[in-house]
């Protein structure tokens, strides 16, 4: 779907991305629409400590929004802490895998095009340019879509379903924040093993159900485990508003 | 013929600028350093930069280029500028086989190479300020941060020669200095300039070149002028005291 057609005026032309100006390689082909979900949905899932950052920040800029309203979110985020490198790093990085388009903005919040700064000398593009904004692209949303935890969840319990007992029971004993050594604790001891017992299942380390709840994005760490808010509503079984 | 006396006053004003002087190149001496810090782009960032504005002088545009980068900064800023530095003064990359470390020696001696006679002949003028690097450098004497720093070291001690009452010694200082800047920085700077300016990619550190090329250049014009003020005026014995207070 096309801004166009989202936004049901065919007459208005969408605002034009700015150009970065980035050195690509000249023999680099132009992707299609799939091979950019796959190569965005490879590039987030490759770091699992900026995964939910990156997901969230999709999930932020379904409105444009400005570089320091965004640097902000990104601080706010529990995950954040885990990041490898700065906010403006992460938002480039999605801006270089097709999710997130950037735009120049001028003193009126209007976008820049490169038509508007033909014939400008350096000092007045950098007059005319006051800000930078993101929003993110049919790529991105596509793949927010694919790494909602509720559906990153259900995939799990699909895969396994003699497992979703523990699962859940572990969603719940981290309602709370909670050490590696209770959990462990926990899915070894005679209630965790009894879950283990009548989910039929047994041998497998606990480190590794936290693992794959983290990787659904219903967990995360912060000094301890503790469930997401997403993690929350799938036990719950509710979901919050869009 | 008259003989006048320098007023307490100039000589104030004069400590004044050898001071502002020793500070202005400790400032340059620190870009060429090392990378700076986030509280060091945050205090840069709160500076006002109104005067250079409209001016068209290389320090001017120098200090508006900072100016310019430092106002869109954002959380990938401190990255961004230490990446520059890393790459082009850390001498991390080369352009087209040569490295821009702002190291005399690499620009003037033929081979190249970090310690060649640059470095020697650089440390034989500190050695005769009774100066030397500390151990913990890390850098040789010829590093362009250092000569800075020199220049700095110079100044103040000229101000105090004049507190003391000895403008000989003051005026030799200031000699020294001019002949430092003529010999040993500007003998190279315009190479590390061209160099630096093929390899940089934003406007802060083509900025920082800007402000020292310029501010070297009117340094000079300022050590004649204090050069004519000093030249062969005694101080009152009065003065002096007040002066040395």
């Amino acid at each position: 779907m096309t801004d166009l057609m989202k936004n049901g005026n065919p007459d208005q032309i969408p605002d034009e991305p700015a150009n970065r100006d980035l050195a690509k390689p000249s023999d680099k082909k132009e992707l299609s629409f799939d091979e950019k979900v796959e190569a965005l949905d490879r590039f987030i899932h490759f770091e699992p400590l900026i995964r939910e950052v990156d997901y969230k920040t999709l999930l932020f800029c379904e409105t444009r929004r400005n570089l320091s309203d965004i640097e902000e979110a990104m601080a706010s985020f529990p995950e954040f802490k885990g990041a490898t490198r700065d906010q403006f790093a992460l938002v480039t990085e999605l801006v270089d895998h097709y999710g997130l388009a950037f735009f120049e903005l001028d003193a009126e919040g209007r976008v820049v095009t490169e038509a508007d700064k033909d014939g400008l000398t350096e000092n007045e593009v950098d007059d005319l340019v006051v800000g930078f904004a993101y929003e993110t692209t049919e790529v991105g949303r596509a793949v927010a879509e694919r790494l909602d935890p509720h559906r990153r969840f259900a995939e799990l319990v699909e895969a396994a379903p003699e497992r979703e007992p523990l699962y859940r029971a572990l969603l719940n004993l981290l309602r709370v924040k909670r050490t590696f050594a209770e959990v462990d604790s926990y899915v070894r001891g005679s209630e965790g093993a009894m879950v283990l017992a009548q989910a039929g299942v047994g041998g497998m380390q606990p480190s590794v159900f936290v693992d794959k709840l983290e990787r659904a994005g219903v967990l995360f760490y912060d000094g301890g485990w503790q469930a997401t808010e997403a993690g929350i509503e799938v036990l719950d079984g509710v979901r919050a508003a869009a | 013929m008259t003989i006048t006396k320098v007023s307490a006053e100039t000589m104030r004003t004069l400590c004044d600028i050898l001071e502002d002087r020793a500070d202005f190149y400790l400032m340059l001496a620190g870009f060429y350093f090392k990378p700076l810090t986030q509280d060091q782009i945050d205090a840069l960032a709160e500076q006002d930069y109104t005067a250079y504005i409209e001016g068209d002088s290389l320090i001017d545009e120098g200090f508006d280029d900072i100016r310019r980068v430092l106002r869109k900064r954002h959380t990938g800023t401190r990255r961004i500028l230490a990446t520059e530095w890393t790459s082009t003064f850390g001498g991390a990359e080369a352009y087209k086989g040569r490295y821009c470390v702002p190291n005399a020696s690499v620009f003037l001696d033929k081979s190249g190479s970090t310690y060649g006679w640059p470095r020697n002949a650089a440390s034989r003028i500190y050695r005769e300020h009774s100066l030397r690097l500390q151990g913990n450098s890390g850098m040789p004497e010829s590093h362009l941060s250092f000569e800075l720093e020199f220049l700095a070291t110079l100044s103040r001690e000229a101000a105090a020669c004049l507190r003391s009452g000895d403008t000989a010694e003051a005026a030799a200082l200031l000699v020294d200095s001019q002949t430092f800047i003529r010999e040993s920085v500007l003998s190279w700077f315009p190479a590390l300039r061209d160099l630096a300016l093929r390899m940089l990619k934003t406007r802060f550190y083509r900025g920082v070149l800007r402000i020292t090329e310029g501010y070297l250049d009117l340094d000079l014009e300022t050590l004649e002028d204090v050069l004519a003020e000093l030249g062969g005026a005694p101080i009152c014995p009065a003065e002096t005291t007040e002066a040395a207070a």
